[in-house]
């Protein structure tokens, strides 16, 4: 599929989801998508709307572009150059984890209302990024590389333009692209004050306005800058770092160093246990949809909701990443590794962590108080379960146990208070990921048992591991059914129940205890398959019966 | 002709010596293999004879044509560029050089039909064979027109026939121009085919325990001759002895 093909799809299931809020909200927040098309195909035959187009893409052009001038040359510099690393990159780390823009009104100050200190902003936080990846990939380059060049030529002119900067630009060239989801955001809020240009100010304008369709226009709009950049500096990657697109040719590569693939994939596999929670936010759209019978819910908290499920999850994720590397560490095997890199990776996953705990945080404020004192206990609970693998078998409920705590916090987010319906959507979610991640960990029974990590495959073998889980899907079918009763649901749903309850019988057919070639079939198709049914029947279920 | 003479490196004080006065001389246009235990310093000494690194004492001289001679350095798995082609690769000496972009081609092309490559130039590292590497590796050595080619393990990580043939390619390339080598290696096998002289080092602090004469080195179907196969034993003998 290329790439127009990807982004008809995702465009058609983004418009599918929109068109579901849309009629779930029936507020005039949120337009439905065509209308907010339609408005959009009449504002790009204005003037109006190009001339806001224009000079958000001039502000955000210029930022790449000086953003790119000073901190890629920078960034090569403080990888090659120890000396120079040694005595600068102190400030650049203890600077990094600074939001920037906080020093907006400082900006704002010094260069003035106009396009400068928007420039700047963008370009500050832009460029660190860029000056971050950039040196942490030249000091990532293997020595050899170098000793090569210079039995070569002594020349170190010729060093940083052979050798040095081709192996730096992919670097760049991804924290460039990367940034660019960051630009667009700090462009918007540079934009929504103190100027009457651009598409901030044209989505704020409108909102003010009340002028909802307008403010859509807005957001597409911006949307689409994002794209243009975010493709441009694709492009330009693939024609630049044409080497990169051929990693895929032939596979003579050393026994030893396959083997070492291997083995990093297997950690990884261990590492991203998280990515599971996905599978929580089609259980989470649920309770809210649930809790809307009662507490009428509003865009302000789905949004808040939504970042609070990014937040947490991002935070849980680079928790876990910042634990495995430790113990990646006192493996002998990869002791060797580049310290230096090794440790940079490792600040970069704390700021990760820490920015994405400050966003849950902030979401859980602008939902509740009561949201905001329970949210560092979630956090607490998130974040052990990376210990837990390490002294209990048990490890799977736990990790049951923190997924469910997002409908149960989705819940309380719209109804301001706990009730114990509620519990069943969460044990029947609970329930549904233990079982699912006992399926899973089978893959890495040789691997947990060498690693001394604890599962229930490592410890009883697959065919326990097989039985348990199926027990575990049968109660979490139990809690799916028992929905019907405590929530008053219709037909619809016992329909989706019925249909879940299929799945989870094929997912246990797919997979045997020693034969796990379908495992990833059922993680992805399945499993996704399964959240989807449950928001689908339980949202259709209310709107046709209520 | 090269001379190298009580040649020592220590890296730290505390490690102790790593290279302890090496002596050893190699008439022009000749060949050696080096052997001896992992660690004791193969790959520091072709380092110093290739003028990346310094020795702490002693002396190194290479004999060229003109003045110092230029070696030529060929790395296990890191000596190609993954991010220029094959042929980028190996004209990357003329480039630097200076040399035009018609005649860096030219030289390319030649070299590549010499090493069997046709019509794999434009090819990245990536998508050769690990036997195909080393070829352009070789092909990128013989661009800068060495008076001396140093090999550290070049061959170790490829599968029996595809290193054997690269053994045979590196002696046709020394019977066609005379060009010496040096080959770090731990099989003796490789040794014994390719070295006219093999140099045994001892464990670290290191030295030469033994440089044995090995005339017959490289003639054609070598490995299935008894003489090989002597050569091979008393190469061991002197190893563990
Ligand atoms: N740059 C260096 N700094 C400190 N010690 C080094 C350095 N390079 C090599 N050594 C040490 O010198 C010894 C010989 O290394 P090397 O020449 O790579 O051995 P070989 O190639 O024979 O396996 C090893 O013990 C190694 O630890
Ligand atoms: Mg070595």
């Amino acid at each position: 599929m290329g790439v127009i093909g990807r982004y008809m799809v995702a465009g058609g299931l983004l418009l599918a989801v929109w068109k579901v809020a849309a009629l779930a909200l029936s507020s005039h927040m949120l337009p439905a998508p065509e209308d907010a098309l339609m408005a959009f195909g009449q504002a790009v035959k204005t003037p109006t709307f190009w001339r806001h187009f224009s000079a958000s893409a001039y502000r955000v052009g210029c930022a790449m572009a000086l953003a790119w001038l000073v901190a890629f040359p920078a960034g090569v510099l403080l990888g090659y150059h120890r000396q120079a690393d040694r005595y600068l990159s102190p400030f650049v780390f203890l600077t990094y984890p600074i939001p920037k823009i906080v020093l907006l009104p400082v900006f704002l100050v010094l260069f003035g209302l106009g396009d400068a200190a928007k420039v700047f902003m963008i370009a500050l936080i832009i460029g660190f990024q860029i000056l971050v990846a950039t040196r942490d990939g030249v000091q990532a380059l293997d020595r050899k590389y170098v000793d090569s060049f210079r039995s070569l030529s002594p020349h170190t002119g010729a060093l940083l333009r052979h050798v040095i900067l081709p192996a730096a630009l992919p670097h760049g060239f991804t924290a460039l692209r990367i940034g660019t989801g960051t630009g667009i955001a700090v462009l918007f809020f540079v934009e929504s004050f103190a100027t009457a240009q651009g598409l901030g100010y044209f989505i704020m304008d409108a909102w003010g306005r009340f002028a909802y369709p307008q403010m859509f226009v807005g957001i597409i709009g911006m949307s689409l800058l994002g794209v243009l950049f975010y493709e441009s500096f694709n492009y330009l990657e693939r024609t630049v770092c044409a080497w990169k697109g051929h990693t895929t040719g032939r596979r003579d590569v050393r026994r030893a160093a396959t083997g070492d693939l291997a083995d990093t994939i297997q950690v990884y596999g261990r590492m991203i246990k998280f990515s599971h929670t996905i599978f929580a936010l089609p259980f989470a759209l649920a309770a809210v949809v649930l809790a809307h019978r009662t507490h009428p819910v509003t865009l302000h908290h789905l949004f808040w909701i939504l970042a609070a499920m990014v937040g947490a999850r991002s935070a849980a994720m680079g928790f876990n990443r910042i634990v495995d590397a430790r113990y990646d560490r006192d493996n002998p095997r990869t002791a060797a590794r580049e310290i230096p890199s090794g440790r940079l990776s490792m600040q970069a996953a704390v700021i990760f962590v820490v920015v994405s705990s400050l966003l849950f945080l902030l979401a859980a404020a602008m939902l509740s108080r009561l949201c905001l004192i329970l949210a560092p206990p979630v956090l607490a609970v998130l974040f052990l379960y990376s210990y837990t693998k390490r002294f209990t078998a048990l490890s799977h409920l736990y990790l049951g146990l923190a997924i469910a705590l997002a409908p149960l916090g989705a819940w309380i987010a719209v109804t301001g208070r706990f009730d114990w319906p509620v519990m069943i959507l969460c044990l029947a979610l609970l329930t549904y990921i233990a079982g699912f991640d006992i399926l899973y960990a089978c893959q890495d029974t040789e691997f947990d048992r060498q690693a001394g990590l604890f599962s229930i495959p490592a410890r009883w073998g697959p065919i326990v591991a097989f039985h348990v889980s199926a027990l575990l899907h049968l109660t979490a079918f139990v809690f799916f059914f028992l929905i019907h009763l405590v929530f008053n649901m219709g037909a619809v749903y016992l329909a989706a129940v019925i249909l879940i309850g299929s799945l989870l019988v094929v997912e246990h057919r797919l997979v045997r205890p020693h034969d796990l070639r379908q495992i990833q079939l059922a993680f992805f198709h399945v499993n996704s398959l399964i959240g989807i049914i449950l928001f689908i029947g339980i949202l259709t279920d209310i709107l046709v019966y209520q | 002709m090269i001379a190298v003479h009580q040649l020592s490196k220590t890296f730290n004080p505390e490690d102790g010596a790593v290279l302890d006065g090496l002596s050893f001389e190699l008439p022009a246009g000749e060949t050696l293999a080096v052997i001896g235990p992992s660690g004791c310093g193969k790959t520091t000494l072709l380092y110093i004879l290739a003028g990346l690194s310094a020795a702490s004492a002693g002396k190194v001289n290479i004999g060229g044509r003109r003045g110092r001679g230029h070696t030529a350095f060929i790395l296990q798995d890191f000596g190609l560029f993954p991010w220029k082609t094959a042929a980028q690769n190996i004209a990357l000496a003329l480039e630097l050089k200076g040399a035009n972009a018609a005649s860096r081609h030219k030289v390319a092309e030649t070299l590549l039909t010499e090493l069997g490559l046709e019509g794999l130039g434009q090819r990245y590292p990536v998508q050769l064979s690990g036997g195909q590497k080393q070829r352009v590796a070789i092909a990128r050595a013989l661009a800068t027109e060495p008076d001396l080619i140093l090999m550290d393990e070049p061959f170790s990580s490829l599968d029996a026939l595809t290193r054997e043939h690269l053994q045979n390619t590196m002696v046709d390339m020394w019977q066609r121009k005379g060009l010496g080598y040096i080959i770090v290696t731990h099989s003796v096998e490789e040794a014994v085919f390719l070295g006219r002289r093999i140099a045994v080092l001892t464990d670290r602090p290191t030295r030469v325990k033994a440089l044995i004469d090995n005339p017959s080195f490289g003639t054609a179907d070598l490995r299935f001759k008894n003489c090989f196969f002597d050569r091979i034993r008393e190469v061991r003998r002197v190893m563990e002895g």
